[in-house]
């Protein structure tokens, strides 16, 4: 077995990578000098085979963070309990570091029948979605027995009722619930730049001023880790979709220094699902964030002397 | 309007795969109304997203049939199969269950041998997830110390039989065959040599030339699917060894039946539990011997 040093000093943020499928030989095979790895929970809810094999290995190479895309915390139809206790199992069998989940709804009844959407759906921001989201995250904390990070979404239309923003929203679910922010930058770039062609008669907003705004109005105490992305701008008049499909946009890298400085050292994460670059590639986008990271607290101890 | 009548309103909407004229039917109250175009377009997105993720699920669990079918007809296939099966399980690697079925009642040409090597390729993806079995062979000795009435036999973790008209092991090794063989193989010749399978074995009646067995009827094959690792095998065997495995395989049965009792079920027919052990062994077909309780 390889063995992976890990030099990323105390002070600094740990530095992941999303593990896709084409990636999965050089994983085991390729030194990597990144603090964990996260694996979509999904691509693990078969009872047994190759894939339980394969995160066994990884398992002894890297930390694992757990993230998974099908609860559906706002759903008004809640997650079935089987769906639960095996996002459970996978957490008792390979001890994540940590476990996500995302801001939206996916199980919904359509004719007496309850359907998964197989996708991440807006849902409206007022009381009545957040005590939703509130007894949902509850619930699965009580099951997996830790608190979880809660994913904010890039979204391509509205449901109308919100009351809050998102920021206020994201900030009661935390104080209700115990649970923590997984903030995805891009998701906020990506909902910057639609959000003038969903808005239209609204004034048109920078993308940065946006997020900057949007990190402003999140308490550094909630947020418990960082996803960084690019997605592909179709054209103007089209919204962008958020398909991790690129490289860490330009954007992305300067609010994530801005994060940083505004958060601390919070763990942070390269997703890169599409369009999959090499192993090496993806690792050198983890090393930007590395260098990123140092720059933000070299000068943070800077201001301190 | 409530959330819960919200979230199935757009859920309804994405898996129509239509644009407005369903929002409209559905009430689908999505803010910012009157710009309907964006609304639509915001809609598209999540149905396009809808229909690639299925067709990614589906085109791994029916990898064989989806190549056969060739991409631009299989994605016409799924985005018809959502319209008429909605996901109720929330992990796409189980969604797929009936899409044998469905191939098989589709405009498809060829569509019953399709839909029966789908139903191959959906029993291999089960197969593969199966919960992993250690295989305990020490137990083999059992057999020599125990009544056979008083032992049971374990296949290996998600063994699964299937019968068809066709011969499906042979017609996917034939069409890879070609495929390798022919440097520009294409879509279309694995059309001809579907159609030319499907006339000989039996999927079209009008054609003179169908395999029937001695009794006049349409000559059925047998198939074993099981893992010996983590990748899935199957292997066509006779109706009698079908028969034989049956017995181990049954899922309704309140009670394993013994080795003994399948013999006695088995006497009137050419089966030989002396040939089959040490080949289900060697192939790692067979897991254990377990004693009776």
């Amino acid at each position: 077995m390889l063995s992976l040093k890990k030099d990323t000093p105390i002070d600094l943020p740990l530095i992941g990578v999303g593990l896709r499928h084409g990636h999965y030989n050089d994983a085991l095979n390729t030194p990597a000098n990144i603090d964990f790895i996260e694996i979509h929970a999904e691509n693990f809810f078969a009872a047994g085979g190759a894939s339980h094999s394969l995160l066994t290995d990884i398992r002894q190479h890297y930390d694992v963070s757990l993230h998974a895309t099908s609860l559906g915390l706002g759903s008004t139809s809640p997650a079935p309990q089987q769906q639960l206790q095996q996002l459970a199992n996978l957490a008792s069998s390979y001890q994540p570091i940590m476990i996500s989940d995302h801001a939206c709804f996916s199980w919904a009844d359509i004719n007496s029948q309850t359907v998964h959407a197989g996708d991440l759906l807006p849902i409206p921001f007022n009381d009545e979605s957040l005590q939703v989201m509130v007894n949902n995250v509850l619930r699965a904390q009580s099951i997996l027995k830790r608190t979880i990070l809660v994913e904010n979404l890039s979204v391509y239309l509205t449901l109308s009722g919100s009351t809050y923003t998102e920021t206020e929203f994201l900030v009661k679910l935390c104080e209700l619930t115990g649970c923590k922010l997984l903030v995805d930058i891009n998701n906020i770039v990506v909902n910057a730049i639609n959000h003038s062609l969903i808005y239209p008669g609204e004034e048109t907003v920078l993308p940065i001023d946006y997020a900057k705004n949007w990190l402003n109005n999140i308490p550094a105490k909630y947020v418990g880790e960082l996803h960084l992305a690019g997605c592909t701008r179709v054209n103007e008049e089209q919204l962008m979709i958020d398909d991790h499909a690129q490289p860490v946009s330009a954007d992305v890298w300067t609010l994530y220094q801005y994060a940083l400085a505004r958060f601390g050292a919070v763990a942070t994460l390269i997703e890169w699902d599409e369009n999959l670059p090499s192993w090496q590639t993806l690792l050198a986008e983890a090393d930007k964030a590395k260098e990123i990271a140092k720059t933000v607290f070299a000068a943070k101890v800077e201001v301190v002397k | 309007m409530t959330l819960n009548k919200q979230q199935s309103h757009l859920l309804s909407a994405i898996f129509s795969q239509q644009l407005s004229p369903e929002i409209d039917d559905n009430n689908v109250d999505i803010e910012n109304a009157s710009n309907d175009q964006l609304n639509q377009q915001g809609l598209q997105i999540y149905q396009q997203s809808l229909l690639a993720n299925a067709t990614r699920a589906l085109t791994i669990t029916f990898a064989t049939s989806a190549s056969l079918i060739g991409e631009v007809l299989f994605r016409d296939l799924v985005k018809e199969y959502l319209l008429c099966e909605l996901k109720s399980q929330y992990d796409w690697g189980e969604w797929g269950e009936n899409f044998a079925t469905f191939i098989s009642n589709s405009h498809v040409a060829n569509s019953k041998l399709l839909a029966d090597i789908a139903a191959l390729d959906f029993a291999c993806h089960q197969c593969e997830r199966a919960q992993n079995q250690d295989s305990d062979l020490t137990s083999m000795q059992l057999l020599s110390s125990v009544d056979a009435y008083q032992l049971s036999i374990v296949l290996c973790t998600g063994a699964t039989l299937l019968k068809s008209n066709f011969p499906l092991d042979e017609i996917i090794t034939e069409i890879q065959t070609a495929n390798k063989e022919k440097s520009n193989f294409s879509l279309l010749d694995i059309t001809k040599l579907l159609t030319n399978f499907n006339a000989k074995y039996g999927g079209d009646t009008t054609q003179g030339n169908r395999q029937l067995s001695a009794e006049g009827i349409a000559k059925e094959y047998y198939f074993i699917v099981w893992r010996p690792e983590f990748q899935a095998q199957y292997a066509q065997v006779e109706r009698v060894e079908y028969q034989w495995l049956r017995f181990w395989l049954m899922k309704t049965s309140s009670k394993t039946l013994s080795i003994g009792q399948a013999l006695d079920e088995m006497s009137s027919k050419n089966f030989s539990i002396i040939d089959w052990l040490p080949k289900a062994i060697e192939q790692q077909l067979l897991s254990a011997i377990k004693l009776r309780h």
